[in-house]
């Protein structure tokens, strides 16, 4: 019995050491080097264009009364992408036969960088070489569906990805049957429901020969079923050869049991290893800002805004919020010149600066609110 | 990562490789883009189609009835209630040739300044090139073209029957209408070019256009014959970019008289400027709408 305990541990090792060794003869499919991402901060219109602006209803927000001209009207999209750079410097590699995991916190920039491996969006700094096709796997996919039935839209899925449409034609009965859908296939977009139009998708994007695949941790939403079919499909893909991604919030799930993980937090990555490595760096990590008890850039930019918010009652915060941010990050955060921070952020100079004395004479000690007490024991 | 793990990549004899850098803003890679995403033209001509006719009851029954009710009404109204001149030919005739021509050009300028801005939802997800569905445009464009001539047969057969003579030409010579069908697919695609992208921030510029096309219609000798004009007045027509292209289509199909060299020379140039201004142009705005929209 002893025996037995004393030599798992050793297979286990010498099982994970081969596959180590593997892997890193496996080739290199996918490699990135100074991955970047910027959004741009949408101009605004100054003088009396602006005022005029401030002043109608967003024009989105009007249903035209020409009927030739109302009809295609989409609503606006949700938010869009917060201005500055959602992903920053990002070198990686992505071997055949690898399962990776990419986690961090919610706007770290996780789906933007799978975005932007699956050329879904361009970067706009960085190159990437790919040995063949990315597939992505991602939450946002029903939002390109915009055909108008099924059939349709799994020919444009594949459209998208360059994919011919015989090669769309061929495989759609398998998509579909894959999907669930069965006897569907004449429905209409608008009357299939969310989960409906993910299964489509992920099925049709898992029907795809790719060197790799980008797999959000939602996939199959809360179907078990299809949600296991799903991460099955995807094993055999790793053993044929292709790289998996697995994108996810937490360590949990399957994340946690991939080969490598990269921890991304404000678009870039700050931690790599192996999952026990990286749950333990991250663990010292937080444990090491509560000690401290310092707040952060982003929780002082955030404390900043809250208060801008407050004063002067303006929607743009959310904007000043990631300006304020970036500044943070660029000035470091002792050196932070606030009236700079709500100037960049689309505030008038003047206006700004009025606010921010405002605040200095109404809130002393900003930014110590937020602080937690002292810890008792000393910071490693 | 280090530059060489890029370069084994790189180096793999693999025939998918590909590379990935940040999208070059410029007229050819606009072009590029747009010859990379070329299998999307058929799905947002369609997409145009679909939506022209969507929340109507008669659906796609207003494909023929749109054109057949315009046309009916314009000839009532120029033909027979102003008693506008068409030479040796049925007014109806002359006017619906023209007509067809105007609406490719009109209707595909239209679809092309309203394609960034109607497909936003696809386009802000996928880098697909902004080139993709302003092009698609002519889709919509040519079907209107179709079916004004679709009317234009059967008034043919009409005629033929009625009078005895055949007022449309099918010939060698008709392959001039190509052409001028072709100019004026240009010209709605370099219209295109700059109103899609400021179509997508400003409604304004539809409802500015939308007057600026129906002024140009009457400038331009579609219901009226270029020989009616007063002599002082219509040296300054054959100077209107649009003039040459229809007339080329009327000549093709009903044997008018074709367009002056002065009026085919300045519609040439014009295009030829107005395609090159508007890729600059589009191309600069491109990288800001890719971001924005």
């Amino acid at each position: 019995m002893s025996q037995t305990e004393t030599t798992e541990p050793r297979v286990d090792e010498a099982v994970a050491s081969a596959q180590a060794e593997r892997l890193v003869a496996a080739p290199v499919v996918v490699a990135a080097q100074g991955l970047s991402k910027l959004y741009p901060r949408p101009r605004k219109a100054r003088g009396l264009v602006g005022w005029i602006n401030s002043r109608l209803t967003s024009a989105e927000d009007v249903q035209d009364e020409d009927d030739d001209l109302d009809d295609d009207d989409e609503a606006p999209e949700d938010g869009g992408h917060a201005a500055g750079w959602v992903v920053r410097g990002v070198d990686l590699e992505l071997r055949a036969g690898s399962s990776t995991g990419i986690v961090g916190p919610a706007g770290g920039g996780k789906t933007t960088l799978a975005e932007l491996l699956a050329g879904l969006v361009p970067p706009t700094e960085g190159r990437i070489a790919l040995a063949g096709r990315v597939v992505p796997v991602l939450d946002n996919l029903p939002k390109l569906m915009q055909d108008n039935d099924v059939k349709r839209n799994v020919v444009l899925l594949a459209r998208i990805l360059g994919l011919p449409r015989s090669w769309a034609m061929e495989r759609r009965p398998g998509i579909i049957a894959f999907a669930g859908l069965t006897g569907s296939e004449r429905r209409l977009r608008k009357q299939m429901t969310t989960a409906e139009l993910q299964r489509l998708a992920v099925s049709t994007m898992l029907e795809v020969d790719g060197v790799a695949y980008l797999v959000d941790s939602t996939i199959g939403g809360r179907d078990r079923d299809f949600r296991a079919r799903c991460l099955e499909r995807l094993e055999e893909r790793r053993r044929a050869g292709a790289a998996i991604v697995h994108i996810e919030r937490e360590l949990e799930g399957p994340a946690g049991l991939c080969d490598e993980l990269l921890w991304l937090e404000r678009g870039q990555i700050l931690v790599r290893g192996k999952p026990d490595e990286i749950a333990e760096a991250i663990t010292q990590r937080r444990a090491g800002a509560r000690r401290t008890g310092a707040p952060t850039a982003t929780a002082k930019a955030a404390q900043f805004v809250r208060f801008l918010r407050v004063a002067i009652g303006d929607l743009r915060a959310t904007e000043a919020l990631h300006a304020a941010e970036e500044l943070v990050r660029s000035a470091g955060e002792d050196q932070v010149d606030w009236a700079d921070v709500a100037s960049s952020a689309g505030y008038d100079v003047s206006e700004a600066k009025r606010i921010v004395d405002r605040l200095a004479r109404t809130s002393d000690g900003l930014f110590e609110e937020e602080q937690r007490p002292e810890p008792t024991s000393p910071p490693p | 990562m280090s530059a060489t793990q890029l370069d084994a990549v790189t180096s793999a004899p693999s025939p998918q490789l590909r590379i990935v850098q940040p999208p070059r803003w410029t007229p050819l890679g606009s072009l590029t883009r747009l010859w990379r995403h070329r299998a999307l033209v058929p799905y947002f001509g369609r997409r145009y189609l679909e939506r022209r006719y969507a929340r109507t009851i008669l659906g796609w029954v207003w494909i023929p009835l749109r054109p057949t009710l315009d046309v009916c009404a314009r000839v009532l109204l120029f033909g027979g209630f102003l008693g506008v001149a068409s030479g040796d030919r049925p007014y109806f005739m002359f006017f619906i040739v023209g007509m067809a021509a105007w609406q490719l050009f009109e209707r595909s300028a239209f679809w092309a300044m309203r394609a960034i801005e109607m497909n936003r939802t696809l386009l802000s997800r996928v880098h697909v090139s902004r080139l993709t569905p302003v092009v698609s445009a002519v889709i919509p464009g040519a079907l209107d073209f179709l079916l004004y001539m679709g009317i234009a047969a059967v008034g043919a057969v009409y005629y033929r029957l009625a009078d005895g003579a055949s007022y449309i030409a099918l010939d060698f010579t008709t392959s001039s209408a190509a052409v001028g069908l072709f100019l004026l697919g240009l010209y709605a695609l370099g219209f295109g070019l700059f109103l899609a992208p400021l179509a997508a921030e400003a409604r304004d510029v539809r409802f500015f256009t939308r007057y600026l096309f129906g002024f140009w219609f009457f400038l331009t000798p579609i219901v009226y014959p270029i020989s009616t004009i007063p002599p002082e007045y219509q040296k300054l027509a054959e100077l209107n970019p649009l003039t040459a292209p229809v007339e080329l289509v009327k000549y093709g199909f009903l044997r008018t008289a074709p367009p002056s060299s002065v009026s085919l020379t300045v519609s040439l140039v014009t295009l030829v400027v107005l395609l090159a201004a508007g890729l600059w142009f589009f191309a600069r705005r491109e990288q800001a709408s890719t971001e924005r929209i």
